[in-house]
């Protein structure tokens, strides 16, 4: 690449590199590399996987992927399969989504381009100080909603799964008192009812 | 206190019995009947062995029991009596190790699927009174435990047992005890073994005439009842694929000698360099168990494909670099379902090159600091940990994940690389490399010897002028050669000693060593920082970051400092705050949405697409709805908050 300097190349690289990836969230805690691998495999070749772990919880992912393809065409597929249908990465019935990376997603890469910025403390007194502190109060509530929508959403998750998970009970065991009963064949040949319980 | 409850199984036999007595077919009940055996001496109702069904038990075998409140369960028969025309067995418990809390004290590993722990303490139901048809079979649990009263048995008879135990549980205080206090309460004859399951073969199952006559097919293991194993609760959500695991991996691990239990922070299967596996002791055939850790980040090598709880099919850990467009060298395994992996190092960008997960600059492999005679660390692979030979100095680098954030700056030739040390930092960086790494966090020595603590400190302020008197950030990221603790194995403690602090209203295009380039030279101190997720990766406007400092005071002096004036970054007023344990460490690792199913024949395991006929599909949808409802809300909340921030500007 002629004419390019150095971080102009690592822009271009840096570009492509983000048109190959993805990002899939809504997996389990306790998803793996290689099960994601296997999952994402069907489509493409996948070429790298990164799954995202909290700071604040060490060791626990937190359910989001940056995962790399060997094409960007491969990626777009992707994206527009899980869009489209329900793909279910290491459980169910929770559907995994995926949607196409964006540079912002890639906190920490070392490609990214680096930001310096200016540090200054402002006193009070000073000019553009009282805007300075209003906004910090500002920062510090915007803070506070987003904590308190994610509980709250948390909890809506959860009253979901928990609400599915005991209508899944009475299925079963529904299902488990018919599945035995001989009587069935009965009322199956009576309805003319096709042979699925079995 | 009896507990046993009649089993339809059991049961429906005892009343199939006594039809057939009434009906006069003396012979099939005579044979079927139970039987008290042995008397004991000077007890008129106390046993030592019944038949039943045709099979012998004695007090202190282990027997599988069934009852409706808790299922089947294993337990050790204490004693045999008779009241009220009752035949009742005094049975212990033994706790299976998937019972048994992952963080339990005096828990060193993690348990096998075969071990369970015998129950002790006082005032749980260690012990419980259980009528005999409870019963359903026999079983094999030896004990593995070195006892002066202990017989242990050999490789071949614990693989071939249904079980094996070697220390106890005490319910009670919640804690893993061992074998001898147990033993010196109750007596040595009730916890360990017989004699004649570890020396002699197990007693074969006499074919009987009653089994003749029922023209019952006498299996050449039929002693081996005892190798069937019990139908025990042993899946878990997300502890399956662990288990599953294990038990793949103990047949290999149990084919050589084992060390001794007591010896079980050394990883077992560590190949260490010139060592004759054969010389190794023997004695002891606890198989391979490992710190929690290490065979948590082993395990974790070997994932498993497929939900968890479901058939399983292990795989070695694919070598997937960690982010992407690290291609791993050539000659690596390819992942499953990738091919290309193989990438040679010219493709990369220039000077990345992945070294064995870890990123260093140089691709010359040159050493980090550029001018200074430092030794090149080997980098070690770390996804087979137990591969660490100690005799070769070799550091175990941990693999750097997001939340070890690499310094590397584009603009410079030659880049420091943090790396993140994971065993005995006082032994590993002082011993190998006193000259080049310095700590020069204030105040904080203390995990380096005392001679050491001089020259480092002393050092450490001849660097601190040096950096005072440059000005760049490049030229103080080179000289700023800390040893630090791994944040994943340091950050709880930080947090409730007060050393981490939490800074908002971040701009979104900040890296962590950015960050970091910022705060250190400008406060005057080392941190360590680390961005946040944010909520939602498709709307934020503004990060989040923990950023932990070297003491408690440092960080007070931060905070009163930083709400006192206003910090501004850019042009964002920075809001901080101490990071609090309560919000940030929730234990709970259950994702909600997967619902756990009991009959895996009946499950789809690999990853796939709902179809429409399907419940899964209902349910699917309803997931989808929800996630759709979250997405909307936080692209509204992000662009209020964002219009919300830029009106305050506007204003001023």
């Amino acid at each position: 690449m002629e004419g390019l300097t150095e971080e102009e190349m690592h822009d271009r690289e840096f570009a492509q590199l983000v048109q190959r990836c993805l990002m899939v969230d809504n997996l389990s805690f306790t998803i793996t590399d290689a099960i994601l691998c296997a999952a994402l495999g069907q489509f493409g070749t996948v070429q790298s996987i990164k799954l995202l772990r909290d700071p604040k919880n060490p060791g626990k992912c937190i359910g989001t992927a940056i995962v790399e393809m060997e094409t960007a065409q491969q990626a777009d597929v992707i994206v527009k399969q899980m869009q489209e249908f329900l793909f279910m990465v290491g459980g169910m019935p929770r559907p995994a989504r995926a949607y196409k990376a964006t540079e912002a997603m890639f906190i920490d890469h070392p490609l990214r381009r680096r930001k310096s910025l200016e540090l200054r403390f402002l006193t009070r007194g000073e000019p553009g100080a009282r805007e300075a502190f209003q906004k910090r109060e500002i920062a510090e509530r915007h803070a506070f909603e987003r904590n308190y929508i994610q509980q709250q959403q948390r909890i809506a998750e959860e009253e979901l799964a928990m609400k599915q998970f005991e209508n899944f009970q009475e299925l079963h065991k529904k299902y488990e008192s018919i599945k035995d009963n001989k009587e069935i064949d009965v009322l199956r040949q009576l309805y003319k009812l096709p042979d699925r319980v079995r | 206190m009896v507990s046993g409850n009649h089993t339809s199984g059991r049961a429906g036999k005892m009343l199939a019995v006594k039809k057939e007595e009434s009906t006069g077919h003396q012979e099939a009940s005579k044979e079927c009947a139970f039987k008290w055996g042995v008397k004991v001496v000077d007890e008129d109702h106390q046993y030592r062995s019944f038949s039943l069904m045709g099979e012998q038990y004695e007090q202190y075998d282990c027997v599988c029991c069934h009852s409706e409140g808790s299922g089947d369960w294993l337990g050790k028969i204490m004693e045999l009596e008779e009241a009220n025309n009752h035949k009742l067995c005094k049975l212990r418990r033994f706790v299976p190790g998937s019972d048994v809390p992952r963080g339990t004290a005096g828990l060193t590993h993690l348990p096998q699927p075969k071990e369970v722990f015998l129950a002790a303490g006082r005032t749980t139901a260690v012990e419980t009174v259980n009528i005999l048809e409870g019963i359903v079979r026999k079983c094999s649990v030896l004990c593995v435990a070195e006892h002066n009263f202990n017989i242990v048995p050999t490789i071949e008879k614990v693989q071939a047992a249904d079980h094996f135990f070697s220390k106890a549980y005490d319910g009670d205080r919640k804690r893993i005890v061992s074998l001898e206090n147990l033993a010196d309460l109750i007596g040595a004859q009730r916890v360990f073994n017989k004699k004649e399951w570890v020396t002699d073969e197990i007693r074969d199952r006499v074919p009987t005439t009653s089994n003749q006559a029922k023209g019952v097919k006498e299996d050449p293991l039929a002693s081996r009842s005892l190798a069937k194993k019990p139908q025990g609760k042993r899946q878990r959500e997300g502890m399956s694929a662990l288990h599953e695991g294990d038990a793949l991996e103990s047949p290999h691990s149990t084919s050589q000698p084992m060390k001794k239990p007591k010896l079980s922070k050394h990883p077992i299967s560590v190949a260490r360099a010139g060592e004759d596996p054969a010389a190794r002791s023997s004695k002891v055939l606890v198989p391979a168990s490992r710190p929690l850790r290490e065979e948590m980040s082993a395990l974790h090598d070997r994932t498993v494909v497929g939900s968890p709880g479901s058939t399983l099919q292990l795989l070695k850990k694919p070598k997937i670099s960690k982010y992407p467009n690290f291609q791993s060298r050539t000659g690596d395994d390819p992942a499953p379902g990738s091919s290309k992996l193989s990438a040679p190092d010219s493709q990369l960008p220039r000077g990345l090159v992945q070294a064995k997960g870890i990123l260093s600059e140089s691709g010359k492999r040159e050493p980090f600091g550029g001018k200074e005679k430092v030794k090149p660390v080997k980098q070690v692979e770390v996804s087979e940990p137990l591969s660490v030979h100690r005799k070769e100095k070799v550091k175990p680098v941990k693999q750097v994940e997001v939340s070890e954030p690499l310094s590397v700056h584009r603009k410079e030739k030659v880049k420091p690389v943090k790396q993140v040390e994971v065993s005995e930092p006082s032994a590993v960086h002082c011993k190998e490399k006193v000259k080049d790494i310095v700590s020069i966090y204030v105040g904080e020595t203390e995990h380096m010897p005392a001679v050491d603590q001089e020259k480092a400190t002393v050092e450490a302020a001849k660097e601190c002028q040096k950096t005072e008197a440059r000005d760049t950030a490049q030229v103080q990221r080179s000289v700023f050669k800390v040893v630090r603790e791994p944040w994943e194995s340091s950050i709880e403690k930080a947090v409730r000693d007060r050393k981490v602090l939490h800074l908002t209203n971040l701009d979104p295009q900040l890296n962590a060593a950015d960050i970091e380039d910022l705060l250190n030279p400008f406060l005057r101190v080392t941190c360590e920082a680390h961005i946040l997720h944010p909520p939602s990766y498709r709307h934020f406007h503004s990060l989040e970051a923990l950023v932990k400092f070297p003491n408690p005071k440092i960080a007070e002096k931060t905070v009163r400092e930083m709400k006192e004036k206003c910090l501004i970054m850019g042009d964002r007023p920075v809001a901080v705050s101490f990071a609090t344990a309560t919000d940030q460490f929730s234990k709970s690792s259950r994702f909600p949405g997967h619902i756990l199913l009991k009959d895996y024949k009946n499950a789809v395991a690999t990853s796939h697409g709902a179809q429409g006929n399907t419940i899964e599909f209902t349910y699917g949808l309803q997931w989808r709805v929800l996630q759709e409802q979250q997405d909307v809300q936080w692209r509204k909340i992000a662009l209020e908050q964002m219009q919300e921030m830029r009106g305050s500007r506007e204003k001023k």
